[in-house]
């Protein structure tokens, strides 16, 4: 029987492993096949979890024993013990289990050059992930996206919008520290998922909390997936159907150039460097794609747009997947993350849809609220979600300029969030020893 | 109709002040000790940087476009 477990090895390792890892696999095995499924259904971004799905059930079903130089670079525990034919395993008989997909918590420089030559996937996450340079290449893309007029023309309402629904970001800063014990820099980490941008969450763990970052990650992405199912029913339990179909009063908006919008990109790229050179790499990807756009540009906009986002995209969604392994679930920092993650996107949708009320109200019952909730960046997302609604309710009815305008903006104050808590919570902690 | 919107809307905001309040009294453990901004106070000066440098953004993109449409319509008059 030994020998079939050998040649089998990803069996061989569920059947030598102890009930809760092969819980834990099975189970992210089925996870991922049904991410797979919402993905394809559209209940989900097909983009990222299709191949987060696939990366799950790769690295859950591929596991196998290490032979004893890759274990010795692993240095990790022995986690699996094979027994032979008589039932008594010996300290000699423990063996180390992992994959040929990736080694994320591989430390030292022989180490990580060794697994860099083994597993496939370990130069992509060592070069591009672990770097925060995927998040740099994703905001690049979300930049040649951003049309940044309608928030050129109607700044206010925009950042009223987005700063309302950064109610997530702030208020799940204390909760974490006051529920969780976490520390300053794990509490903003995970209050980021607020901001509801997996490039500035991933920036900011990055910075603050490295030893977290491949579970926040792990966590804010899923829950950004979640965000176009399940806002839709935060917004029916906040609005009620009447409002849902008020009708906005369009006010002409003036025409913005290019030349305005490069000289935004130009200036806010100044500033916020000068203010945060912390989040320099992040605030200069996304202004340097809105920059390439307004420029003209058509062969780096395609390049950026065609290649680097979607390439982006697709080995962000599968470094995702591949980082779902077992061991995620057993970090005992993962449930406080899932809790706090959603507390995170539910409170900014609130925030959100508040500021929409907010605005409904100082215009006289002639503006949708379901707009606000597209305050809630993760462009074009929300957008889409708010657009989706209120043309439910009320057919013929165009909000998405109002709502581009908000998310966009909601990217804008989700970077200035992000710059603020990289410069001062290193500030806060030094002054609480 | 007018009132029950109205009715409904303000139902909400007393809910959420009361979800809020509740959630700020479990969180009351986060003050360390005595003299030591808490995890709250640092929150809320985060925000307030924050709101700051947001309403500043937008003040700036106001004064920008208004500038580039100033000089834009003196370059049209010159021409």
């Amino acid at each position: 029987m030994n020998t079939f477990y050998e040649i089998f090895q990803g069996i061989g390792t569920l059947v030598a492993s102890d009930f809760s890892t092969v819980v834990a696999r099975l189970g992210l095995i089925t996870l991922g096949a049904l991410l797979i499924y919402l993905g394809k259904k559209g209940t989900l971004e097909p983009l990222l979890m299709i191949p987060m799905g696939m990366g799950m059930i790769a690295v859950n079903a591929g596991v196998l024993f290490l032979d004893p130089v890759s274990a010795l670079h692993a240095e990790r525990e022995p986690v699996a013990i094979v027994a032979p034919e008589d039932g008594a395993a010996t300290e000699q008989e423990a063996r180390t289990t992992g994959t040929l997909l990736i080694e994320p918590l591989v430390k030292g420089n022989d180490n990580l050059m060794y697994f860099m030559g083994l597993d496939f996937l370990q130069p992509i996450y060592t070069f591009t992930f672990s770097n925060g340079l995927i998040a740099c290449l994703v905001f690049m893309g979300i930049g040649v996206l951003l049309d940044v007029g309608y928030v050129l023309a109607r700044p206010f309402e925009s950042m009223f919008l987005a700063l309302c629904a950064e109610l997530g970001t702030i208020v799940t800063f204390p909760l974490a520290v006051a529920w969780f014990g976490m520390t300053y820099g794990e509490a903003a980490s995970v209050a980021m998922i607020g901001g509801a941008d997996g490039p500035m969450v991933m920036f900011t763990t990055l910075k603050l909390a490295p030893h977290l970052f491949v579970p926040i990650t792990v966590v804010g992405y899923l829950y950004l997936g979640l965000t176009y199912g399940g806002y839709p029913y935060l917004i029916r339990l906040l609005v009620p159907k009447n409002i849902r179909a008020t009708r906005t009063a369009h006010t002409p908006v003036p025409h913005i150039t290019s030349g305005e919008k490069l000289a935004f990109a130009v200036v806010a790229c100044g500033v916020f460097c000068l203010l945060f050179p912390m989040a320099a790499p992040l605030i200069l990807s996304l202004f340097l794609g809105v920059a390439v756009r307004e420029a003209e540009l058509t062969v780096f906009t395609k390049l950026i747009e065609q290649t680097i986002l979607y390439g982006a995209t697709l080995f962000l969604g599968l470094m995702l997947g591949v980082l779902c392994g077992a061991d995620v679930i057993f970090n005992p920092k993962v449930l406080p993350l899932l809790v706090l993650g959603i507390i995170a996107l539910l409170l900014s949708g609130i925030g959100g849809i508040a500021g929409g009320y907010v605005l409904y109200f100082l215009k006289k019952r002639k503006y949708n609220p379901i707009i606000g909730i597209a305050g809630v960046s993760c462009v074009p997302t929300t957008a889409k979600v708010a657009q989706k609604l209120v043309g439910y309710e009320a057919p013929g009815e165009i909000v998405l300029p109002e709502a581009l305008g908000a998310s966009i903006s909601g990217v804008i104050t989700s970077a200035i969030m992000c710059g603020v808590y990289v410069a001062l919570i290193p500030i806060f902690e030094q002054a609480m020893k | 109709m007018a009132g029950r919107t109205s009715a409904i809307s303000l139902a909400w905001l007393v809910c959420g002040s009361v979800a809020g309040s509740c959630m700020g009294a479990a969180a009351v453990p986060a003050v360390p000790h005595p003299g030591v901004p808490s995890a709250f106070e640092h929150a809320g000066i985060v925000y307030l940087v924050g709101i700051i440098i947001s309403v500043g953004t937008a003040v700036m993109i106001k004064l920008l476009t208004v500038a580039l449409r100033n000089m834009r319509g003196a370059n049209q008059e010159q021409a």
